[in-house]
């Protein structure tokens, strides 16, 4: 990186920073990580309105990869997925543990794909590694159909060097971290069939702390075999991967919000006009073993159409939130959790795009990044006292979520 | 100091002088283990001159072209064209394409030297990646072991910056004829390469751009309000390059061309997730390399004006309408007429007494003293549009209870509703804020809060009403509402 676009980079920052705020000890710190263009190291930082921020990290890393990073339920580590060799998701990265208070770093795994990990609880994540692809070929055709993989879903504990298998599942396309229901793992999956979510229920010890302990199904029943898995550790029962329906329109769902037994998504509406926000009801672990909720009756619900803009949806308190579009800009919406009750309120009106990053779910902000023309901006928005304030980062930021308050020094 | 020691000083100087002559006579290979490392692969790194940055463009421009004679590279199939790739012509790739990506794969590097003109090693990268083109098909150890045989020589690929480069456009060629056809097939336009070049990296699922690890909306990569590379697919990153040219030594390293996407709803969106034939992606461009041009790099003049409204596309907002684009007088027809993101902004656009609604000039209304819960058909009531699923009656639950203002149109012209109170806009009124008030609490310029699906819009008769503590009268009384009238400012 010049120094010329160093430079320029410190006076806007210089320039742009904004007074300090009376001081808040209370007050949440937005996480992200934010690296400059072309340059080979990323720093996690932690920034609040009125220009404070605190330097937690700096990370070596390929020029542009910023890594995926995710936080844990308490908030205290972050688990970062560092890509390692560059144009290669499979088994490219590295994954990495940061304690944000006392600032540890530690390795958990090496090989892992360079995608977002999951946190299964305070001190639990889990990961996959793609450890076979093959090539395919379209029936009667001499043109090739996408690769097919199979993938490893694994897991640690903080204080264990060991890693577990938790699943392996063969002949698929792909397969992402939905989100962590109150009854286990909501997986994403991609078959050359179709596109579905699953459940995985895990061991209590994966999924102890700041979260209702799992209860194990009684009567571990297989499912309609739609894959092909193969149950590697006593984590996780005989056949414990549960299909609970398929996504709405296709291989097209994004931005997985789980929230006890609800997973929200964005993706296509079905005249793939534009987007919806869509909602799927996870039945109870023992309705689904014993088959009580028929597989046929799930669907995935459109919940409210999102016009070009995909919806990004995060939980605040006991409310969803989301954008949208509309011919005057783009919005900020919300409504109640309980779906049956209550409208949608627009809380905030722009033009540009928005996409909402990351919400502190106690204090009721959001982390909204908004782009207009040429120019990008981060807002800090309190839906209380419906403010927005603009942040500062640098060029390129992930931004990762609400630490827990007066944990950082 | 005793002669006899000086002397020995003496000689063991000269002696020292020498060894560093003879030093500089021996070639000392550069240190770049970190980027060659052949463990676990095929071929082992050779030296060779790392070629400058001025001089790529050079060894690219023929290999593109096909052209770069029989005895410099390995066979290149011919290449399917057409919808159905009945037909087949000699293979050529465009040059805009290979040269980014070729950056994407190896940041123009065949050699790692400390400096360009200077020897080097191969550059192996993760994978058994082989120099320019990144070489790893038959370039692992146990590629050899397993007797792969491969259509090119394994040597050549990791001594030669040609070789290696035509080997690359083999693989391209042969991932585009592997592949459906996107549009009419034609491989002079660059568009049409988005299967091949998605296939260069891997088929799979990793690169598809509907993969929800890719954030939607997101910007081309290395562009302005782009992201870091982990959210773009491969051949996005291929993309983003394209149309914003990385820079050295503050110089470009090409022209860059606003290259477009296919749709994203084609592509694997049906349940079997199959990667099937997709429209003609608009607009396209052909890149001049193909066609015996004598400049390889791509022409600027061959911008595409698709609409012919005179704005380049890469300008245009609507690249299909003639009748939009910067400069364009803006008409009430809830379009962004002028290009400058608004949508039926001003004032002026209907005749007195009516207001743009929606894209319609609309009477305005007079209030009436009917039923205050009903608005009449003359009512103006601008909601912000809901498209979605009829929804039940409105909660007031917290933490969104109602603030004094709770609307912008309870507040006079030139004042935004925030925080539950009426404060003079920063854009319609730019004088400093209250001294009570911190810099930092406005709003961001451009950003309004509304606080409600209901009106985003104030009261004719509001501005000259006393608005404190104005309760959410008028639109209980169905009262009617004009557009909002300040202009946020952009940032």
């Amino acid at each position: 990186m010049s120094l010329a676009f160093l430079l320029l980079t410190s006076t806007l920052l210089t320039a742009s920073t904004e007074p300090a705020d009376p001081a808040n000890p209370a007050a949440p710190w937005l996480l992200t990580i934010e690296q400059a263009r072309d340059a080979p190291s990323a720093a996690l930082v932690a920034v609040r309105p009125g220009g404070e921020r605190r330097d937690l990290l700096h990370l070596d890393v390929l020029p542009n990869y910023t890594p995926h990073a995710r936080l844990s339920s308490d908030r205290r580590t972050l688990f970062l997925a560092r890509q390692t060799q560059p144009n290669r998701i499979e088994r490219g990265a590295e994954l990495l543990a940061f304690d944000v208070t006392t600032r540890a770093l530690r390795t958990i795994a090496q090989g892992v794909d360079a995608v977002p990990p999951l946190a299964l609880s305070d001190e639990a994540v889990a990961w996959f590694e793609t450890i076979a692809t093959r090539p395919a070929m379209l029936p009667g055709s001499d043109e090739a159909d996408f690769d097919r993989v199979t993938v490893s879903l694994r897991a640690a504990l903080a204080g264990q060097a060991q890693a577990v298998e938790l699943l392996r599942l063969d002949d698929i396309l792909g397969v992402h971290f939905a989100g962590i229901a109150d009854s286990g793992i909501v997986l994403y999956v991609i078959t050359p069939e179709e596109a579905a979510f699953y459940l995985l229920p895990i061991e209590e010890r994966f999924a102890r702390a700041s979260r209702a302990p799992i209860r194990q199904p009684r009567r571990a029943q297989p499912t309609q075999p739609k894959l092909a898995i193969e149950a590697r550790d006593e984590a996780i029962p005989p056949s414990g991967l549960m299909r609970l329906a398929a996504a709405p329109t296709g291989p097209v769902a994004r931005e997985f919000v789980v929230h006890g037994q609800q997973l929200f998504f964005g993706a296509l509406t079905r005249d793939r006009m534009g987007s919806a926000l869509f909602w799927l009801d996870i039945p109870p672990l023992d309705d689904l073993v014993a088959r009580r909720d028929a597989d046929a009756s799930r669907a995935a619900r459109e919940l409210t159409r999102t016009g070009e803009r995909s919806p990004a949806p995060l939980i605040v308190r006991d409310r969803l939130v989301f954008a949208r579009s509309n011919e005057r800009g783009e919005a900020v919406q919300s409504r109640a959790l309980d779906l049956d009750k209550g409208a949608t309120k627009t809380l905030l009106q722009t033009v540009g795009q928005l996409r909402l990053l990351a919400a502190d779910e106690s204090a009721s902000s959001i982390a909204v990044r908004r782009d207009f023309e040429e120019a990008s901006e981060l807002l800090w928005i309190d839906l209380e006292t419906s403010t927005a304030r603009r942040l500062q980062p640098l060029e390129f930021y992930e931004v990762i979520g609400f630490s827990k308050t007066g944990g950082i020094r | 100091m005793n002669a006899r020691l000086l002397s020995a000083a003496l000689v063991g100087a000269s002696t020292l002088v020498w060894i560093l002559f003879l030093l500089l006579l021996v070639p000392v290979p550069p240190a770049h283990a970190a980027c060659s490392s052949s463990t676990g692969c095929r071929v082992q790194p050779v030296y060779g001159r790392a070629p400058c940055d001025d001089e790529v463009p050079g060894l690219i421009a023929p290999v593109c072209q096909n052209n770069f004679g029989a005895s410099n590279g390995p066979t290149i199939a011919t290449i399917k064209t057409g919808t159905d790739g009945s037909t087949r012509i000699t293979a050529s790739m465009p040059c805009l394409l290979f040269k980014s990506m070729v950056f994407v794969e190896s940041s123009w590097q065949m050699f790692c030297a400390s400096s360009c003109g200077s020897q080097g090693l191969t550059l192996i990268g993760g994978g058994c990646g082989y120099g320019y083109s990144q070489i790893t098909s038959g370039m692992r150890a146990s590629d050899l072991a397993n007797n792969t045989s491969t259509n090119f020589d394994v040597n050549r690929v990791a001594n030669s910056a040609t070789y290696n480069l035509a080997t690359g456009l083999q693989f391209m060629v042969d991932k585009w004829n592997g592949r459906a056809a996107i549009g009419t097939r034609d491989p002079d336009i660059i568009e049409h390469w988005y299967y091949a070049a998605w296939a260069y990296n891997s088929f799979s699922w990793v690169n598809n751009p509907n993969n929800p690890n890719y954030p939607a909306g997101r910007k081309p990569f290395y562009c302005e309000g782009g992201l870091s590379r982990a959210n773009y697919p491969y051949q996005e990153a291929v993309w983003g390059y394209m149309r914003c040219p990385p820079s050295r030594s503050g110089k470009a390293m090409w022209t860059g061309a606003p290259i477009s996407y296919p749709k994203t709803s084609e592509i694997c969106a049906t349940s079997g997730c199959a990667p099937g034939a997709l429209s003609n992606p608009l607009p396209n461009h052909k890149d001049p390399c193909q066609k015996g041009a004598s400049g390889e790099v791509y022409d600027p003049d061959a911008i595409v004006d698709s609409d012919g409204d005179g704005t380049p596309d890469s300008e245009d907002c609507a690249p299909q309408n003639a009748a939009i684009r910067p400069g364009a007088t803006e008409r009430c027809n809830a379009l962004d007429d002028d290009c400058d993101g608004w949508i039926d902004e001003g004032t002026t656009l209907c005749p007195a007494s009516f207001d743009c609604i929606q894209g319609q000039c609309v009477a305005q209304d007079v209030p009436d003293a009917g039923n205050p819960d009903e608005a009449d058909a003359g009512d103006l009531i601008v909601v912000v549009p809901d498209t979605g699923t009829p929804e039940p009656a409105p909660d007031t639950g917290a933490p969104f209870e109602e603030p004094a203002c709770l609307w912008l149109f309870h507040c006079p012209d030139g004042y935004l509703c925030q925080s539950g109170r009426c404060i003079q806009d920063p854009v319609v009124n730019p004088d400093p804020p209250d001294a009570g008030e911190p810099e930092n609490a406005m709003l961001p310029a451009g950003v309004w809060i509304v606080e409600s699906s209901g009106c985003g819009c104030q009261s004719d008769s509001a501005s000259s009403a006393p608005w404190a503590g104005l309760p959410c009268l008028l639109m209980g009384l169905g009262l009617l509402c004009s557009k909002r009238r300040a202009r946020p400012g952009r940032v």
